[in-house]
């Protein structure tokens, strides 16, 4: 121990004359593996004391199409590395990326890269170690890093393939990389391929703030030549180039493309007379998603909307699994800066285990803030956790024996960050002394299941001051305790304070206002409360956290203490129809409020929104107003709409019927179907979204259980198209009474005829017009 | 790579604008739009120049697109994208209903993306001219009879996941979707310059502009 540990080098371009043109590399484990073991002896003679197997690409979709199987070439690439290393190196099972991205940006699923991990895992379970490398998507990474810790019990290392600037291709950030490997329990993490080690040195050195794990290097011969794509780095000046990496404590040294078993002589031959420096790191309160890390050094908000207790509206979403709603609520807290989202979906008739790990991934594939993950049910909880990218914050565990047991072993496997709320199997305990007992008890138990300190908030819980006023005190001393004594985070829902109370604002933002004096880290608040965040920014001016109150002025600088009053529109149909088509959103707004006080919503909906919507229409189908118009006239349409179901006395009264919209399984250009969805939810339409690359069954599964008869598919690609004409022929099959529509770039009306839609529709334009045929 | 100007001619034919004159509104729209477009793309680019004899290129091409190159004597295949921070956004703003922005921004990058591959382009008539070549004009899978499936080969070929991030689905689809390949030739005479013509377009049954009797070049 405390020495380093030598690598090899580049296999796949020493293998090239062996290949032909296209074909897997791999292959030769059965096609020439003497060849293979050649080239892995030349390693071990160097000095190398781990061999990387040669199945980096020995996975089921490169293999595709070759007759071989993941099985037979994994189990021959080990076979032939173990020959080679015979007692004097170790043998990694070697897996780089699949070579498909994720959804979100691609179409592969987390269970499918899991599954395909799992496949290569159990066929090269005679390695001694796992490898996971040049990968580029940390998600991915998530799925190797699971797969490995279900299916193996070997050691696993992770290194990432990073660009000048610490990100990989996708975004990933090598401290969010770190904190992740660390959570899910990887063995070693660190840096391969792309560039040389001196352009990887600050990469590795931001690397090693974040993480105590093992760090490995395994760096390009420099830079290729860009015409070429040859690295002309000689291996003694990729040897001292790597030198440094012995000051930042790097245990794992080696080389990726250009590099030779010359290279590893010579960079063992340098290294092995020093050692690598011991290194201490900072351990710090850290969350994180794949391209966002957020550090716990001064009061955060977490926002706390998304949660349907007493939201009709949500409730409503969620039961009928329009998440729509949930991702605007989650946008408008992220702009108002929040720093952390918390994420509650329990309420009647909704499946928290379905439906929690389907909201983190929609909010994640259009938030980079961590979320807070908010559920009692256990099984909801680890299907969240599961599919998180990132490291989320668990709201939350009790004191109890029972939940602790059951939270904590979760909280540990996922490398999550918990919330310990202060009350057990007695209740919630009237002194700060007992609570901090509790918080204790919690930090000893999460200690015990090898959760660190850092990982542990405590929330000291908030009681109405309307039914318990000597409550309040105790909660804020029972914050100074937690954190004088045991020296963890504080996290605090506010709003609870003030129940039962008038001006319950004021009371908030007061009572804030004293628990982050007695050091509360996280407030959960709702940050679209402009007081909270006010409080929030003062407090960090005032706190001297806010340096030369830089925040504080970029948010407030110009802005005047008294609003503006604004004129109160004419009520005026003229000026609400001209607000709509010249798309003036507020305009629009302002002259729907005053004619609210004049006429009944339906008759603004009918006589005037409609109306302008159809002119515009018109004259973007005339040519004289372009898409951009179109759709702004859409969003100012919006907001008076919006304005209109606000006065109606019964929600949906105005609507006219549900439609279902989906762009098909395998595509991901959906901005067509949005533009469609848009012009329709302004025509009174209630339109359920399923999003884009949805499969065939959802369609069918959602229209039967929310009972919807018009439907519209979407498809831009021609190699896409077979999933449109598969959605429609499951449909027919439900024997579910519906219209289908569909459309898309390549899509004709013949087409459209021939894999029995009952309409095609060009534009939005007439999918609005096919829907006042069907649904008036 | 630096991205080159965005041609707004061209952002405005992509958003079906037929000459009209902006209101304020919506050229500040496009200015917000380029901006957001400047501000999160990432070219990257990718090429390999390979010899016309042997398998290799009839295997890129196809049999009838590879009689275009005829005359050439290498071909160089390339692939540019513009990163997946413009795709998260471009995804994002759709999700969340800002359409007219979505659709401008889309639109801004489509045309950065052809700005791209135009830099990359005349990087390689410039080095053609200085080799006493002609360089073809460009062509991608998808368009005329090159099969779709070449970007599979294409992608292989030049290692783009490695190289600059850009992936392929199994229907084909390149992610980050603001992502072109394509293949030049270099001759030994002077090309024809085709132009890529409503005869080459995959879209020319369907075409919007077509639809209204012009084309898209105006």
């Amino acid at each position: 121990m405390g020495e380093f540990v030598f690598l090899d080098g580049a296999l796949g371009t020493m293998l090239s004359p062996w290949l032909e043109p296209g074909q897997p590399p791999e292959l030769l484990n059965l096609l020439a593996p003497e060849e293979v073991e050649t080239v892995q002896r030349q390693y071990v003679a160097a000095g190398s004391e781990i061999l990387y197997a040669n199945t980096f690409g020995a996975n089921e979709k490169k293999l595709a199409g070759t007759g071989k199987t993941v099985e037979e070439v994994v189990s021959a690439g080990v076979a032939i590395a173990r020959r080679a290393a015979g007692k004097r190196a170790k043998v990694a099972l070697d897996i780089g990326p699949i070579g498909q991205m994720l959804a979100p940006l691609g179409t592969l699923s987390f269970e499918d890269a899991y599954a395909i991990y799992r496949r290569i895992i159990l066929a090269g379970n005679h390695a001694d170690l796992i490898v996971l490398e040049t990968q580029t998507d940390l998600y991915e990474v998530k799925a190797g890093l699971l797969a490995a810790k279900e299916a193996s019990s070997l050691p696993v290392f992770v290194t990432m393939t990073f660009e000048e600037g610490g990100r990989t291709f996708t975004g990933c950030t090598v401290e969010a990389m770190g904190i992740v490997c660390q959570g899910l329990g990887a063995d070693a993490c660190g840096v391969n391929c792309s560039l040389g080690p001196r352009q990887l040195y600050p990469i590795v050195e931001a690397l090693g703030r974040v993480t105590d794990l093992p760090l490995i290097v395994k760096a390009n011969a420099g830079l290729p030549d860009p015409e070429s794509g040859s690295y002309g780095m000689t291996a003694a000046s990729f040897a001292a180039q790597m030198e440094p990496f012995a000051g930042l404590g790097v245990r794992y040294l080696g080389g990726c493309c250009g590099t030779t078993p010359e290279f590893i002589k010579i960079l063992r031959q340098k290294m092995m007379r020093t050692v690598p420096t011991k290194r201490t790191v900072e351990r710090r309160s850290r969350v994180c998603t794949a391209t966002e890390v957020l550090t716990l050094d001064g009061p955060q908000v977490v926002g706390e909307r998304l949660n349907p207790t007493g939201k009709k509206q949500l409730r409503q979403a969620l039961q009928e699994g329009n998440l729509d709603v949930l991702l605007t609520l989650a946008d408008q807290q992220a702009q108002a800066g929040a720093a952390i989202l918390d994420v509650n979906v329990g309420c009647p008739e909704v499946d928290e285990r379905t439906v929690l790990p389907q909201v983190v991934r929609e909010l994640q594939s259009t938030l980079s803030l961590p979320l807070q993950i908010d559920t009692t049910d256990q099984m909801a909880l680890e299907a969240a956790l599961r599919v998180y990218n990132g490291k989320p914050i668990v709201n939350s565990v009790s004191g109890e024996q029972q939940r602790l047991e059951m939270i904590l072993p979760l909280v540990k496997k996922y490398g999550a960050a918990v919330i310990g709320l202060t009350m057990d199997e007695k209740g919630l305990p009237k002194t700060a002394e007992e609570r901090l007992a509790i918080a204790r008890r919690i930090l000893k138990a999460a200690l015990a299941e090898g959760i660190p300190k850092e990982d542990v908030y405590i929330d000291c819980l908030t009681l109405t001051a309307s039914a318990q006023q000597d409550s309040v005190p105790e909660t804020l001393r029972a914050i100074g305790l937690v954190r004088e004594k045991l020296g963890l985070k504080t996290v605090l829902g506010v709003s609870n304070v003030s129940f039962g109370l008038p001006r319950r604002t004021l009371l908030n933002g007061t009572f804030l206002a004293m628990a982050l004096q007695a050091g509360l880290d996280l407030a959960i608040v709702n940050p679209n409360v402009p007081e909270s965040m006010d409080t929030i920014r003062a407090f960090r001016v005032l706190g001297g956290m806010d340096r030369d109150s830089r925040d504080y002025l970029a948010t407030y600088g110009g802005v005047q203490e008294a609003p503006v009053a604004v004129p109160s529109a004419a009520a005026d149909p003229a000026a609400l129809s001209a607000a709509v088509c010249r798309g003036i959103r507020d305009e629009a707004v302002r002259c729907t409020q005053t004619l609210l006080e004049h006429r009944k919503p339906m008759e603004i909906v009918n006589s005037i929104l409609i109306p302008a919507l159809d002119t515009v229409g018109d004259q973007y189908e005339a040519g004289t107003l372009f898409l951009p118009q179109l759709l702004r006239a859409s969003d100012a349409a919006c907001g008076a709409f919006d304005e209109v179901r606000g006065a109606m006395a019964s929600d949906g009264g105005a609507e006219k019927g549900k439609i279902l919209v989906a762009t098909v399984k395998g595509d991901i250009h959906d901005i067509g179907k949005n533009i469609v969805k848009t012009i329709l939810q302004n025509y009174g339409y209630r339109v359920l979204d399923l999003g884009r690359d949805v499969p065939p069954e959802k369609v069918v599964e959602t229209a039967v259980r929310e009972d919807i008869r018009l439907i519209g598919l979407s498809a831009l690609m021609t190699t896409t198209l077979r999933s449109m004409e598969e959605t429609i022929s499951q449909l027919r099959k439900s024997g579910h009474p519906c219209k289908i529509w569909v459309g898309g770039a390549v899509v004709t009306a013949d087409y459209a005829k021939k894999i029995g839609a009952d309409y095609y529709a060009k534009d939005a334009k007439a999918s609005v017009d096919l829907a006042k045929k069907e649904l008036s | 790579m630096t991205l080159p100007p965005i041609h707004q001619n061209e952002v405005l034919r992509y958003l079906g604008c037929c000459g009209q004159t902006l209101p304020a509104q919506d050229r500040e729209l496009l200015r917000e739009a380029e901006g957001t477009t400047r501000a999160l793309a990432e070219p990257r680019v990718v090429r390999r120049t390979i010899p016309t004899t042997g398998e290799e290129m009839v295997r890129l091409l196809g049999p009838k697109t590879a009689a275009l190159f005829a005359d050439c004597i290498q071909l160089m295949p390339f692939a540019v994208t513009l990163g997946t921070a413009l795709e998260r956004e471009l995804a994002r703003q759709s999700r969340l209903g800002n359409m007219a922005f979505a659709v401008t921004l889309d639109a801004c990058a489509s045309a950065a993306v052809e700005a791209v591959c135009d830099a990359v382009q005349a990087e390689a008539a410039a080095e053609a001219r200085r080799g006493g070549l002609y360089l073809t004009d460009r062509v991608s899978p998808g368009y005329g009879d090159f099969p779709l499936a070449a970007q599979g080969e294409i992608c292989r070929l030049l290692d783009t996941p490695r190289a600059i991030g850009l992936t392929l689905t199994e229907d084909l689809l390149l992610i980050p979707r603001k992502s072109v390949t394509a293949v030049v030739g270099f001759a030994k005479t002077p090309q024809p310059q085709r132009g890529r013509g409503c005869a080459a377009c995959s879209l020319h049954k369907t075409c919007a502009f077509r639809r209204k009797g012009t084309t898209c070049d105006g």
